[in-house]
């Protein structure tokens, strides 16, 4: 199987044109707390991310999903492997296994972004502020920040009372929309999406949709959904995992049949 | 350069220094300087006798940092970590560990017995070896110091505007009517009232006593700010404005700061990175998310799992 990969791997290669590339990647953790214990994460896994493609990583609770996706972001160390960033045609990929925390923590500010699923909400901050700080960062002005900021909560549909009140009193879903456009506003080049859409509705999920394939066009995107409908409406290509591996990839059609095809 | 003394009011430039920043990075660390704000490397420090095998017979390995051999405790060593400007250095391990011998250290309450410390804006080499004067220098001008209890850092017979006041006059400020205006501006920005300037720190709260302290570390637009402990023993409200106010110091300043404190939470909040000390030493250094969520050393594991 895993030679299959390889040579997939190798055939749709367009040279320069991939954005990430994954080789081999394992991940288990060991638990001292519980005698050394060894904890299966996922195990050779390779794919390629294009520039501008959207990734959906599909598959059961702890197939390893979100493991992967946290390995990519350094949140978690990956066990061995190799994760190779390219920042562009004319620079050297960077192996974000090897980075360092300072290389890590630069990236993070303006080339990878993270939607986590587990919605950790900064206490004390208003909503308008937790979307506006990424533009703040970037030395934008106060005012022009949180009007971009209001542009996105007003069109998530996050009633206005709520926008100068601290999202750790939101609900989950509207907690979870905060989060979108947090990540959103900050337009990295590569946005890892762990279940952005877990905890919405189908209205708030359909804004999500449109909102993604909005910056699909600048954006390389890889999420984890378990929304089939929103992979058939957002992937370009779709991987399947089992059992801490990766089994299947392809496109959408392939992956999940062409029943609502388009 | 121009990094000694007599430069005291001139370096009164308020929220981001930008440009002087630029140009302190240039004259800064000579082969050291790769941008890091606070460079620290290998250092120790004993006390009692010690003995050749000091080292070998404690640290993590053996539970303990008291040698076997001489008695000596082996407060912190081998320690080496960097803070960028503009970042929050996380540091934490049980009591014991060695966390606030390092920041000690720093802020030369202490003598390390061995080890190196570099400073950007301070070009004249490891400031461990310099002669008296100039680390008087270095902790009036470039470095701010925040101790749990607030009686080390605040003269509590002064007025809360005469404790900043001391150390605006350490750094070659003489206009008395500036230095008012300047203390009154670093009591609006951390949200003591005007009123209580000429009052002293001994009739505070806790919290006000250490929101007095991080204006006079901040009196000087320091560099480098140490934080030992900062919001321990004081109720969740009043953690709260600590904290809050110093996310507003790192989004208003350039400054590099070293967090001491038990607590994952001020961690997770604050710092980027972390560092996880016991028995004196680093047993991981990592980012803050890394830390709580992967966490690769048995003792970190032990320390993430006994949040409440």
């Amino acid at each position: 199987m895993n030679t299959n990969l390889e040579k997939n791997r190798f055939e749709h290669e367009q040279p320069g044109n991939n954005h990430l590339e994954i080789c081999n990647l394992n991940k288990t953790f060991t638990v001292h707390v519980s005698g050394g214990k060894q904890i299966m994460g996922f195990e050779d896994v390779s794919f390629n991310v294009k520039r501008g493609e959207f990734l959906a990583i599909i598959g059961g609770s702890g197939s390893g999903k979100s493991s992967l996706l946290k390995c990519i972001y350094r949140t978690y160390i990956p066990d061995s492997g190799l994760i190779l960033y390219h920042p562009g045609p004319e620079y050297q990929p960077t192996d974000l296994t090897a980075a360092t925390d300072h290389m890590i923590l630069n990236m993070r500010r303006s080339e990878i972004g993270y939607v986590s699923q587990l919605l950790y909400a900064v206490p004390r901050v208003t909503a308008l502020d937790v979307i506006a700080e990424p533009l703040l960062m970037r030395g934008m002005d106060q005012a022009g920040a949180r009007d971009i900021a209001a542009n996105y909560l007003a069109r998530l549909c996050i009633p206005e009372d709520l926008w100068d009140a601290y999202p750790s009193t939101f609900s989950g879903g509207e907690r979870q929309r905060v989060n979108i456009a947090r990540a959103l506003v900050a337009s990295s080049n590569m946005l890892l999406l762990d279940e952005p859409t877990s905890a919405l509705d189908p209205a708030s999920t359909a804004i999500v949709v449109e909102m993604l394939r909005e910056v699909k066009l600048k954006t390389t995107m890889i999420g984890i959904f378990h929304d089939l409908s929103v992979v058939r409406e957002v992937a370009d290509r779709v991987i399947v995992m089992k059992n801490n591996r990766m089994i299947k990839t392809g496109t959408p059609g392939e992956i999940l049949g062409s029943s609502t095809g388009d | 350069m121009n990094c000694g003394v007599g430069e005291g009011e001139g370096k009164r430039t308020g929220r981001k220094k930008g440009r002087e920043m630029e140009m302190k990075m240039t004259i800064g660390m000579g082969e050291h300087d790769t941008g890091q704000a606070l460079k620290v490397s290998g250092l120790t420090r004993i006390y009692g006798s010690s003995c050749p095998d000091c080292i070998r017979m404690t640290g993590p390995d053996h539970g303990t940092n008291i040698c076997r051999v001489c008695g000596s405790v082996v407060a912190c060593a081998d320690i080496s970590f960097d803070v960028m400007p503009g970042e929050i250095l996380g540091i934490v391990g049980e009591s014991g560990s060695g966390k606030s011998t390092i920041v000690r250290c720093l802020y030369f309450d202490m003598e390390p017995t061995c080890g190196e410390a570099y400073l950007r804006c301070y070009g004249k080499g490891n400031i461990f070896q310099v002669s008296s004067q100039e680390k008087q220098i270095i902790r009036n001008l470039y470095t701010g110091m925040v101790y749990q209890n607030p009686q080390l850092g605040l003269k509590f017979d002064i007025t809360s505007g005469g404790n900043i006041a001391e150390k605006l006059l350490a750094a070659n400020w003489r206009n008395v009517g500036r230095i008012r205006e300047r203390a009154g501006e670093l009591l609006e920005r951390t949200e003591i009232p005007l009123a209580r300037m000429d009052d002293y720190p001994r009739n505070f709260s806790g919290g006000m006593q250490q929101r007095v302290q991080i204006a006079k570390a901040l009196a000087n637009d320091p560099d480098v700010l140490l934080l030992d402990e900062l919001t321990t023993g004081l109720d969740v409200s009043v953690q709260a404005r600590i904290l809050d106010l110093i996310k507003d110091i790192r989004r208003n300043t350039e400054a590099a700061m070293v967090l001491i404190t038990h607590d994952l939470g001020v961690i997770r909040l604050l710092a980027e990175r972390t560092i996880v000390l016991k028995n004196g030493r680093i047993v991981e250094a990592g980012l803050t998310d890394q830390i709580l969520e992967d966490p690769q050393h048995e003792y970190t594991q032990l320390l993430v799992n006994s949040v409440l």
